[in-house]
């Protein structure tokens, strides 16, 4: 007979750095968020939300959000990783999930960390499409540190990388696609999904984010800015660098970095097996973190 | 010469282990597997912001990509 009087969390404490994770559902209502918490030992010095990409980018990238978890958490910071709902974990169906929905769970997240860690200072890191929601999210935190990995500049750029992904494996497979880009945004408005590689794309995520972009999200506020481009895609290069110069001359205090390796998000070759692939931006991210929490810390 | 530009790319950043050599201008990279997905992913943005080429997804087929010959054509076509 099913045990229904199991705990709502799972706990556990590494016995090396006494970080404990809880995982668990969170969320003030049906359907719920489900995330991992990563408390440090002693008392925080601060706390960073995780917000994911999605898709294949979502597992391309879980390792390293694990590791940045559990580094932060034995360094003093806490940190809050989640699913977003429709996706992983989390509960609810795939086609309620929009960018509004994201953001819902992202700050929800933020409010779990503050009342499991009794933070008030956050830090916000979002790698992809996590960007966008990360971004947006850390506006609603005063000068919020952010963190961006490859960041999605807009919804049309998205859709023409996983559009192009969807071209490339079929032409390495040697099957012949005749669907042409629109052919495939028509086919997602129509039939409200659209199978790309094994993931299901949905119209309510992809409408919901046609008036959004990463210069939007971001805004003008100034706030510290770490930016971490894999590889050298020069259509990314050319849209970051001019968002980085502008947020510079807001005011903002933007390191921004490349890692030389460009990210197979889309695709399941070797490459993540590389350690310096896995290692280089969580380590380039951690130390930027404790620095700024440092310097913030310094001005409190 | 468009077609050495591709191939200096090829063996120089794509972590191919054949010689530069071996790589002729009829050597069927897709078929001996000099380019997988990502490799492909990596030489179309090249491609793009080296010749100043747009490739259009539709594009993205055997008959364009399948020897180094094949790509300099589809550039040099584009760029006419």
């Amino acid at each position: 007979m099913l045990d229904t009087s199991l705990p709502h969390q799972a706990k556990r404490i590494d016995p090396a750095t006494g970080v404990r994770e809880i995982a668990e559902f969170f969320g003030p209502e049906e359907p719920r968020t489900f995330g991992f918490t990563h408390l440090p030992s002693s008392r925080p010095v601060g706390g960073v939300v995780i917000c994911s990409p999605l898709y294949a980018e979502f597992n391309r990238n879980y390792r390293r959000e694990v590791l940045i978890a559990r580094q932060l958490a034995s360094l003093g910071v806490a940190v809050q990783r989640f699913h977003y709902r429709g996706h992983g974990n989390s509960q609810g169906g795939i086609h309620d999930a929009t960018f509004d929905t994201m953001l819902d769970d992202a700050l929800a997240a933020a409010q779990r960390l503050v009342d499991s860690a009794g933070v008030n200072n956050l830090a916000f890191f979002g790698t992809r499409f996590g960007g966008l929601v990360a971004a947006s999210a850390a506006t609603r935190f005063g000068k919020a540190p952010l963190v961006l990995w490859d960041p999605v500049l807009n919804h049309s750029q998205y859709l023409r990388d996983i559009y192009r992904a969807y071209r490339i494996q079929a032409l390495k497979e040697g099957a012949r696609s005749s669907e042409s880009a629109e052919g495939m945004e028509e086919h997602l408005r129509r039939d409200g999904e659209l199978d790309i590689l094994g993931y299901t794309i949905t119209r309510s995520l992809y409408e919901g984010v046609q008036d959004r972009s990463l210069d939007k999200e971001v805004g003008l506020s100034p706030r510290p800015l770490l930016v971490i481009r894999f590889g050298r895609d020069p259509r990314l290069e050319r849209g970051i660098s001019e968002l980085v110069l502008r947020w510079q001359m807001a005011g903002f205090d933007v390191n921004h970095l490349s890692i030389g390796r460009q990210e197979a998000w889309w695709f399941t070759s070797g490459a993540l097996v590389i350690q310096e692939a896995l290692t280089e931006p969580v380590d380039l991210t951690v130390d930027w973190l404790m620095k700024t929490f440092d310097q913030r810390t310094e001005l409190l | 010469m468009i077609e050495n530009t591709i191939r200096q790319f090829i063996t120089d950043e794509l972590n191919n282990d054949g010689s530069r050599e071996n790589l002729t201008d009829d050597y069927p990279l897709l078929e001996r597997n000099v380019l997988d997905s990502l490799g492909l992913f990596q030489l179309v943005g090249f491609l793009e912001s080296e010749f100043g080429v747009e490739v259009q997804d539709e594009e993205l087929i055997p008959q364009h990509f399948g020897t180094i010959g094949d790509i300099a054509r589809l550039v040099e076509v584009k760029r006419a």
